[in-house]
């Protein structure tokens, strides 16, 4: 009976689980920004999951159920053992106001051929320099292509939050790239 | 609003983030191009949007040994399995 339900869990992970590796791991990096981290955290969620696996339905969304136990370990584990803070200008703070009712005209133009000429680490350093929760909803929307439905399940926030914040994420991080191509010489086109 | 179209621009672009994150209907898609495709500005805006996504797609990745980390959850999971 037991070797039975250890090959249905086995199945589970093989089939369902593993094939998502990857991306977690590309989520936790980009979460704790440090590849020991990383591994743990992407270990400790597998983990967690062969051990809440009854909880978890056959063939409903793996990766969102998985994403979120990682994220979820990441809040409660790790984010105080990431060394490197996490730098929150006043600024961004005083305008973090999550409302359904936020306009989503007027967003940061960035010019294609700025982007485009940057490379990985650059973005990388932008994206991690932003706030934990603007940093995590551009990684499951942007990178991963969770619905803003998944989204809020998740984050544990109304798809209205969901959308107000991805907006001002995306902008935050336009902003910090911009500065990054002033400094390195291109000019403001507006 | 640009001469020769009937639409808002401001409205036309608040949706521009629910067509490039997979959100509208295929019929709401398809009205929201057609719209698109008459105001230059709003494409510009949607195409700029459009690139930037598909760029951090692209170049947010990070590598490690897959194989390495597989191993050491099985090996985990063998250990701590709770059956």
């Amino acid at each position: 009976m037991e070797d039975e339900i250890k090959k249905r869990k086995d199945k589970i992970f093989d089939e369902e689980f593993f094939p998502h590796m990857k991306a977690l791991y590309n989520f936790a990096f980009h979460l704790t920004y440090d590849e020991e981290n990383a591994n743990d955290l992407v270990q400790e969620t597998f983990l967690k999951a062969y051990r809440f696996i009854d909880s978890y339905q056959k063939g409903t969304n793996s990766k969102a159920w998985l994403f979120k136990i990682l994220k979820n370990e990441f809040i409660n584990n790790y984010r105080k053992k990431v060394k490197r803070p996490v730098n929150v200008d006043f600024e961004d703070v005083v305008n973090y106001h999550e409302s359904d009712d936020a306009s989503y005209v007027g967003s940061l133009d960035l010019r294609q051929e700025i982007f485009q000429n940057m490379m990985g680490d650059e973005i990388t350093i932008a994206l991690n320099s932003l706030p934990v929760d603007f940093k995590t909803i551009i990684l499951l929307c942007d990178i991963e292509g969770f619905t803003y439905e998944e989204l809020a399940k998740i984050l544990d926030i109304p798809i209205g939050t969901v959308r107000s914040r991805l907006f001002r994420a995306r902008n935050m991080l336009k902003e910090k790239l911009r500065d990054y191509a002033l400094q390195i010489g291109y000019k403001e086109k507006r | 609003m640009e001469k020769n179209t009937t639409h808002h621009c401001d409205q036309l672009i608040s949706k521009v983030f629910l067509a490039l994150d997979g959100e509208m209907s295929a019929d709401e898609e398809k009205k929201f191009l057609d719209e698109i495709n008459q105001c230059s500005c709003c494409l510009e805006k949607y195409q700029i949007e459009k690139s930037f996504k598909e760029f951090l797609s692209k170049k947010v990745k990070h590598e490690c040994c897959f194989e390495t980390l597989a191993n050491s959850i099985k090996d985990k999971l063998s250990k701590n399995a709770i059956h």
